[in-house]
């Protein structure tokens, strides 16, 4: 299963499933919604009305920027302001790893205009406790893409300082411009014990 | 909403084998996601390549990201690689020393999008530690992926324990 240590009767957790059975995920992961990007593209894609029937959340997508900056940003409950959110990532691009801190909300990096043509990233997002009002908001990501000769690979987390409900999630380009077609994302919802 | 995280199909080597396949996979998930924990029957270490769609051809690219021992983390890219190439595998020296590997084959079964593979792989043995790393893999295909055969890089087989099982995500 996709989070750690949430899942009933589960002794090991990890991104994508160590340690589970059917009979542990019965019931307990579904899909919310799934956007795919048509012709022309997207400029941003929003999950509304989310429902406050899980524990946690989980974004799976693959994408592609059609503008030059690589970078994927999220926003909860329609925060638009950046500097309200802080992020930690580890990361790889080739040459030695390396980490950084960011006032900001970026949350991948993806494929651009100048990318091999059809390559597009991926990420995995879990959103943890986001029902929770006690807890500023934090969540976790693994994601990146390869193009052949060019790559970033990254581990990231994510605050958005506020103790509110997560509602609604917006995913965009950084440089407002849109993501391409066949980008695709899709929500699920985890249910707790 | 309907259940959407099903596994598809497991296996667990009672004796040493050369490889695992899963073939014939469905094309009614959106995502896939493989989990291993696996040991080399040779004795030293090795890694594990998957191929798709029974292809050894040099489709193959990645960009990782890992860390073994106390030094700084480590990065680097590999292109025109003839298996998607996990993260280090234990031999019989680790004894029961088997890593844990978990592979995300991104919506796998579209005909339209080169497919991106994330990875990440940890292994340690008792004498002290090995590797842990997290991959981003291109497999240069459109086609949708239908069949992965895992085995180890150098050509011993994979031990007794090791298990494979690979599960399909849905999304509504």
């Amino acid at each position: 299963m996709p989070i750690v240590g949430t899942i009933a009767g589960a002794s090991a957790r990890g991104y994508g499933g160590l340690g589970a059975s059917v009979a542990a995920l019965a019931g307990t992961y579904d899909s919310i919604a799934t956007a795919t990007v048509g012709v022309g593209g997207q400029a941003t894609i929003t999950f509304a009305t989310i429902p406050t029937t899980y524990k946690h959340l989980q974004i799976r997508a693959i994408g592609r920027i059609t503008g030059t900056d690589n970078k994927p940003i999220i926003q909860f409950n329609s925060d638009t302001s950046a500097s309200n959110y802080w992020q930690q990532a580890f990361y790889g691009s080739g040459g030695a790893g390396g980490s950084w801190t960011y006032n900001n909300n970026w949350i991948n990096y993806w494929p651009e205009s100048t990318t091999t043509a059809n390559v597009f990233g991926a990420v995995i997002i879990d959103l943890l406790d986001y029902n929770n009002t006690n807890k500023l908001k934090t969540t976790r990501a693994l994601g990146g893409f390869d193009a052949s000769g060019s790559g970033f690979t990254w581990y990231n987390a994510l605050m958005w300082n506020s103790t509110n409900a997560i509602t609604s999630i917006t995913l965009k380009p950084n440089d407002s411009s849109n993501f391409a077609q066949y980008s695709s994302f899709a929500l699920y919802g985890i249910k707790g014990s | 909403m309907a259940s959407t995280y099903e596994k598809i199909q497991t296996s667990t080597l009672s004796s040493s084998t050369p490889s695992v396949t899963f073939t014939s996979i469905s094309g009614a998930y959106t995502d896939l996601v493989l989990v291993g924990s696996a040991q080399s029957a040779g004795a030293s270490r090795d890694s594990l390549g998957i191929a798709v769609n029974g292809s050894g051809s040099g489709i193959y690219s990645r960009t990782y990201l890992e860390s073994s021992g106390s030094g700084a983390a480590s990065s680097g890219r590999q292109s025109s690689q003839i298996r998607i190439v996990s993260d280090y595998i234990m031999g019989t020296t680790g004894t029961a020393d088997f890593g844990t590997y978990i592979w995300n084959f991104m919506n796998y079964s579209n005909a339209t999008t080169k497919k991106t593979v994330l990875f990440r792989g940890n292994n340690t043995q008792v004498a002290g530690g090995w590797n842990v790393s997290s991959m981003v893999y291109l497999v240069d295909i459109t086609a949708a992926i239908t069949s992965l055969t895992v085995a180890t890089m150098n050509g011993p087989n994979l031990n007794t324990g090791t298990t494979f099982t690979l599960y399909g995500i849905k999304a509504a």
